[in-house]
């Protein structure tokens, strides 16, 4: 470990990572402090420009571009009422509240210096718990993988923003998007419809980017939402006027925040924006003051701001570790972390350990300069939300179409980005939320080769899939949370029913 | 563009069926069991049964949505121009990328689509385009991503 990281030092610590941190923290807080555009839209259209850079900046312009947007969201979350991202929706009332009391500094100080917290507790996490895991699941066998698989999905659907019913449907579609193309098996062609350049898969980059930014543009050149309010100035002064005695006084919230916004991220499937829900109903489950929440409190900022920026260091662990993405953030990396030759698994972690180690310390560089560079950002803020965001519409679709383009040289690329974008737009249209669809599309492959290489080897006997203690205790947590809800809810219909009947 | 869920119910249950019954014809592994069909006939049951139930709970509930809900936006004509822009300009984009190459083609798209949103002044045109042509060489030329310089260039 003291070896890796003495070897990594230099891999972070030059003038291209730093340089490449430094624009691309400028890009996130960017694009984060635009309403309607997502951190996660944010990273898709800056996979072209990772492409073809080394591992290590590759990853730390993912990172610190995430890290940025999911806080500058909470700036239009102040000033504008409307969240940058879907991470601060769970307390844009609070975060308003607190602007409309004229303490918009304290609000926008919290959340730096939360953010940054909860950063670097979930980068501490990472970096400790990813080796131990990975050592872990070095055993692990096509019966292990299958059910975390699963349970990443069922995660993913249950915990995801919509109905359930839709959640699960979503995800069929990325499944089924996922079988297109040579099946792994046997080499046959799945429904190729004679289009060669569909024969080896749907390409997944331009997939991404298609479902991510196309609906965005779609939504802003057609529906026109406009939020023409004039923010107000915010001082240095107020930024810190009684900031440290507020945290002080919520320091406990902060590292409930922190936690549980790791522990989400870590889940795979769900990212910061469930983070900060959660995080924001526990706050207001436990505090003296619930009445107060929604109007302006500042004790359960403390708890969402700390939880949204912690849990998109969690998503990387199982990302990591096994493959499977912790939230759509993740997804991309994984594809980067293909084409870079990290094949995300425990092993990157034996035979590439001084670039992992890199990486993780990418995070910790990331999350400590959004307390500079996010304190800037607040200060320009007025000059930020002045961006009409119909203007930077033709530059995302030029950057999507690169990406997508380059991804093998060929317009085929941009042909999947535009299709999946517009399914993508129908999806959300009809209330069918695109994060399983991507996961599904991520994972399909995955699932189905740990599933179908189960089945071969236990000849069709479905209790094999319990047979290894690892894969039995995965295999009954999913399906306690396939059916206890379901279980729960019949018992609860036949008890009300007893006492009526009574 | 929001339709009803009974014909998303209709429309997952008739796509659920083409995948199973094309899925069908795949060719089975020997001696196996489960084959390159197995999976997509999963998931095409799963349509089956997840349109199914869509369309149960729409006949269920009292409050009925009507069949399809536009949103104004579609009934504008130029924003559907625009639309149009996005999606089919960039389909013929990306056809004739190689030849016309990713910054005329991008200078072209970038400039018609701010036009079309009322950003008119010569001023943002000129930077436009000049950022097209920044963007190309910074990824071609010192990120190496292999984007298409045309043969007109």
């Amino acid at each position: 470990m003291i070896d890796n990281i003495a070897s990594a030092l230099p891999l972070v610590f030059n003038y291209t990572t730093l340089s490449v941190i430094f624009a691309s923290a400028l890009f996130g807080l960017f694009v984060g402090a635009i309403p309607g555009l997502s951190a996660t839209m944010a990273t898709a259209i800056l996979v072209p420009i990772t492409f073809f850079m080394d591992p290590v900046p590759a990853i730390a312009a993912i990172v610190t571009t995430a890290a940025m947007a999911i806080f500058a969201s909470d700036i239009p979350t102040a000033l504008l009422r409307i969240p940058g991202t879907a991470a601060s929706a769970a307390y844009v009332n609070d975060m308003n509240g607190l602007t409309v009391k004229g303490k918009v500094g304290h609000a926008l100080g919290i959340s730096v210096f939360c953010a940054a917290f909860g950063g670097v507790f979930g980068s501490l996490i990472l970096i400790f718990t990813a080796p131990k895991l990975a050592l872990v699941s070095l055993n692990f066998t096509s019966t292990e993988y299958f059910w975390l698989a699963l349970l990443g999905l069922t995660a993913a659907v249950m915990l995801g923003s919509g109905s359930i019913l839709k959640s699960l449907l979503s995800l069929g579609i990325g499944l089924f998007i996922a079988t297109i193309g040579l099946d792994s098996t046997a080499g046959y062609p799945r429904f190729v419809f004679g289009i060669d350049a569909v024969l080896s898969g749907v390409a997944f980059v331009p997939a991404l980017i298609g479902m991510f930014a196309i609906p965005e543009i779609i939504r802003t050149i057609v529906y026109k939402d406009s939020s023409a309010e004039a923010p107000v100035h915010v001082s240095v002064r107020s930024l810190f006027s009684g900031l440290g005695k507020t945290l002080y006084k919520y320091k406990l919230n902060i590292v409930r925040g922190s936690v549980i916004g790791n522990a989400v991220g870590i889940l795979p499937g769900a990212g910061s924006d469930i983070g900060s829900w959660i995080s924001y109903a526990v706050s207001k489950k436990m505090s003296r003051h619930p009445e107060k929440y929604g109007t302006g409190h500042d004790e359960g900022l403390v708890d969402a701001c700390s939880a949204n920026n912690s849990s998109l260091s969690g998503a990387y662990v199982p990302a990591m570790v096994f493959g499977i993405p912790g939230d759509s953030i993740t997804a991309i990396v994984i594809g980067v972390l293909y084409a870079k030759g990290l094949n995300p698994g425990p092993l990157v972690f034996i035979t590439k350990g001084v670039e992992v180690t890199a990486i993780f310390i990418t995070f910790l560089v990331a999350n400590l300069l959004i307390i500079p560079l996010g304190l800037v950002a607040i200060l320009i803020s007025r000059r930020l939300l002045q961006v009409q965001k119909s203007i930077l519409i033709p530059f995302i679709l030029i950057f999507a179409i690169a990406g997508s383009y380059a991804i093998d040289n060929t317009y085929a690329g941009i042909v999947i980005m535009l299709l999946l974008g517009l399914l993508a737009y129908f999806m959300e249209e009809n209330g069918f939320p695109v994060a399983p669809a991507i996961l599904g599309i991520v994972m399909g492959p995955m699932l189905e080769s740990n599933l179908i290489t189960s089945l071969i080897k236990s000849d069709g006997n479905f209790l094999e899939f319990f047979s290894r203690p690892i894969a039995a205790t995965l295999g009954v947590i999913t399906l306690c949370v396939w059916f206890l809800p379901l279980l729960l809810g019949l018992i609860r219909k036949y008890r009300n029913t007893q006492h009526s009947e009574c | 563009m929001k339709f009803n869920d009974a014909i998303l119910g209709i429309v997952f249950i008739l796509f659920g069926l083409l995948i199973i019954y094309h899925a069908n014809t795949f060719p089975e592994m020997p001696g196996q069991m489960v084959g390159p069909s197995t999976f997509p006939t999963l998931i095409g049951s799963g349509f089956l049964l997840g349109g199914i139930l869509i369309a149960i709970q729409h006949f269920r509930s009292s409050k009925k949505a009507p069949l399809i809900t536009i949103n104004e936006g579609w009934f504008k004509k130029a924003r559907i121009l625009s639309f149009s822009v996005v999606i089919v300009g960039s389909m013929l984009y990306a056809v004739w990328i190689e030849s016309i190459g990713f910054i005329l083609g991008g200078i072209i798209l970038v400039i018609a689509l701010l036009w079309l949103e009322g950003h008119r002044k010569p001023f943002i045109l000129g930077v436009s385009a000049v950022f097209v042509m920044l963007v190309y060489y910074l990824l071609s030329h010192q990120l190496h991503v292999p984007l298409p310089s045309g043969s007109f260039i």
